[in-house]
């Protein structure tokens, strides 16, 4: 087992160090039998990087809306240090998901230093509903400004 | 001075508004049955609001938020009241906003397929239009019947098909809100992101008021398939669901119901319909067959030796954990599901035990909702606690929070929505008060009260404690506000608050609502009769 990284068998999660490499993760997850299922060829960009720029290559989450990608996380603000923990569960309920201040945002708000990932099983029935959702909208100008206050106030 | 509605009405004529008492009642709670304990003594309408606006279009909901962040009034986005963790608390410095009159299907894209649709949807037409359309959206919480398209996704709600489906943060595309300042905005999700949906899902009328959203639909099936299966134990049964995800079947339904709720499931005493007869030898509001009120009461004031009693002597009667499956989907692909999970859990120790009790299920799958007024009407109180963990933390959840609610409640469990990588365990739990000797006058219902406050206080710190999270459907609220910042930490909820100004610079929505302390304050003594000043 490597230091950057522990699988939790039982929840089929791998808690993973921000630099360890997504391709390196996968390759040692399929000695394990198991897979981070991505669409495409896993970068060699660190784990952090990789959630900061919205997972390329990894499945939409409308494919198989009972699973999802990232369970939890450890983040640091980008200014102040501070350290935001988010526990592992498979679905929470607990006001807004915090996880929408690291993913895509190119670590603007928030520095990943640990991620909690959802793998498979290499010998698990693939879940792949047909959906024409688009995948990346442009930014409107309202939400931009949202992003800019959001960005004035939670660094 | 004029008031407050006056102004309004000057500023906003064409806009429906409304002071009248009956009305300010009405508006007064959500459902949470710590409510019910104050409605129950007589003390109907302690946290009315000073008004109430029924907006007809985004248009009207931004006049109307712009006019309250100009007045400094707080506002509370309303759906159909259903929440249980008083979200909805207000006072009367507050205006109510119903969204109800918003309820339009405004387009559904084939393509996609997508559906945009007004936040006062309610649940079953929503839904019952989207199947003549072809269609479904595949949510149905329990409490489809009074609650709103708006209010699913401010709660972050479940369904009973999220197996297949999700969540509803998994099936939201696009939300138009209007922010505290009044600005219309719609927040698009993008699969690489940046984006600001998942912000908006689960802030309980913090942030936004949500007037329209976009959300993913799916075929409607037209195959279903049916199985139920016995497990010898609980823990027993959820290692086969986790199996059975990890292997990535994904059943609609898959409820797991502990031996004393598997009892009550297969005697359909709590899943039965809600117009069965009340008669001679019916069920009794908790399910206890032919119990009466004066023995129910009794036993549930000793709930250890109740708890124990069914944990141990009791146990062998009960029979064994049921487990109860629904594949949907199109052609043959459910029933060849059902077979291959039917091959692996038998391959676990399962007994098949046919289709009848998913079927039984499934006829009334809402029915259990609305079973709770009569055990309150009975002078007892129940609720629910939702949690989720990973399934390696699953059994330090379960057996944890059952013994913090066994100490003062009766508690039975069972698992209904599972993923991959964990799942929610739905606590059922009832009380009564113990009397007091010393003082034979006391207020039974106060008592409850105080039964009631111990037993979450103790429920939601074992549930930290475990490892798992206050809430997978149900929201916060203000009822676990207090425990909130053990949740998310002193950044995460400083992230919160922080997230609230950016949205709502004057912090006029929903304001208490989500933070430590909460306010008004969900817990002040409230299960006693006190005169109301009109």
């Amino acid at each position: 087992m490597s230091l950057v990284f522990e699988i939790d068998r039982e929840s089929l999660l791998v808690r993973a160090a921000s630099d360890v490499s997504v391709a390196i993760l996968e390759e040692s997850l399929r000695g394990e039998g198991l897979t981070l299922g991505l669409d495409a060829a896993p970068p060699s960009t660190g784990v952090a990087d990789w959630i900061a720029h919205g997972a390329p290559g990894a499945s939409s989450p409308y494919a198989d809306p009972a699973s999802h990608l990232v369970a939890g996380f450890v983040a640091t603000r980008a200014r102040s240090g501070e350290v935001l923990r988010v526990k592992p569960s498979p679905r929470r309920s607990v006001g807004p998901d915090l996880l929408a201040l690291v993913f895509g945002m190119e670590g603007r708000l928030f520095a990943l230093t640990e991620v909690h990932l959802v793998v498979r099983r290499q010998d698990a029935e693939r879940v792949n509903e047909p959906h024409g959702v688009r995948a990346d909208p442009p930014v409107s100008d309202a939400e931009a400004r949202l992003f800019d206050a959001i960005g004035g106030v939670v660094w | 001075m004029p008031s407050r509605i006056d102004d309004l009405r000057r500023a906003l004529p064409e806009i429906r508004a409304s002071d009248d008492p009956a009305d300010r009642v009405a508006y007064a709670r959500d459902l949470w049955p710590r409510h019910h304990l104050a409605v129950r003594a007589g003390n109907v309408g302690a946290h009315r609001p000073g008004f109430i606006v029924w907006p007809e279009t985004t248009a009207e909901v931004s006049a109307v938020v712009t006019w309250a962040a100009r007045t400094g009034t707080p506002v509370v986005p309303f759906g159909a009241g259903s929440g249980v963790c008083a979200g909805i608390l207000p006072t009367d410095e507050v205006v109510v906003l119903d969204l109800k009159r918003m309820g339009k299907i405004r387009g559904i894209d084939p393509a996609v397929p997508s559906v945009d649709v007004e936040a006062g949807a309610m649940g079953v037409p929503f839904e019952e239009e989207l199947v003549r359309a072809g269609f479904t959206l595949g949510h149905f919480p329990s409490s489809i019947l009074c609650s709103t398209v708006g209010g699913w996704l401010a709660a972050r709600s479940a369904g009973q098909c999220s197996g297949k489906y999700g969540k509803i943060e998994d099936m939201a595309i696009s939300l138009e809100c209007v922010t505290g300042t009044g600005e219309v905005v719609t927040l698009h999700h993008r699969q690489h992101g940046p984006s600001l949906v998942p912000i908006v899902i689960g802030s309980e009328g913090t942030m936004a008021v949500i007037t329209r959203a976009t959300l993913r639909l799916h075929p409607a099936p037209t195959t279903r398939a049916y199985g139920a299966f016995s497990f010898p134990t609980t823990e027993r049964g959820w290692d086969a669901m986790r199996r059975a995800f990890q292997a990535g079947k994904r059943p609609a339904v898959m409820r797991l119901y502990d031996p004393f709720d598997a009892m009550l499931a297969r005697q359909g005493s709590v899943k039965g319909s809600p117009r069965s007869p009340r008669g001679e030898g019916a069920p009794s509001p908790l399910g206890f067959p032919g119990a009466g009120t004066r023995a129910l009461r009794r036993g549930l004031q000793s709930p250890r030796f109740f708890n124990a009693l069914v944990d141990g002597p009791l146990s062998i009667a009960l029979g064994p954990a049921l487990l109860v499956v629904i594949f949907e989907g199109d052609g043959t692909k459910p029933y060849e599901d059902l077979a291959e999970t039917r091959r692996m859990f038998e391959a676990l120790g399962a007994g098949w035990e046919g289709e009848g009790q998913a079927r039984k299920w499934f006829q009334h799958r809402y029915s259990v909702s609305y079973r709770q007024a009569p055990v309150f009407a009975k002078g007892l109180f129940s609720d629910t606690m939702e949690v989720a963990a990973p399934w390696s933390r699953l059994d330090a959840v379960y057996h944890g929070v059952r013994k913090a609610l066994g100490r003062s409640v009766f508690v039975m469990a069972h698992l209904s929505h599972a993923y991959p990588d964990g799942c929610c365990i739905y606590f059922s739990f009832a009380g009564s008060a113990a009397p007091d000797p010393s003082n034979p006058a006391a207020a039974w219902d106060e008592g409850c009260e105080e039964v009631y406050d111990r037993t979450w206080k103790a429920a939601m710190a074992a549930v930290l404690e475990a490892g798992g999270v206050l809430a997978h459907h149900h929201g916060v609220g203000r009822s676990k506000a207090p425990r909130l910042a053990e949740e998310l930490g002193g950044v995460g909820m400083s992230t919160v608050r922080a997230l609230m100004k950016a949205f709502d610079p004057h912090g006029i929505l929903n304001p208490g609502n989500l933070v430590a302390p909460p306010s008004p304050d969900p817990y002040r003594h409230d299960a006693s009769p006190r005169e109301i000043s009109p």
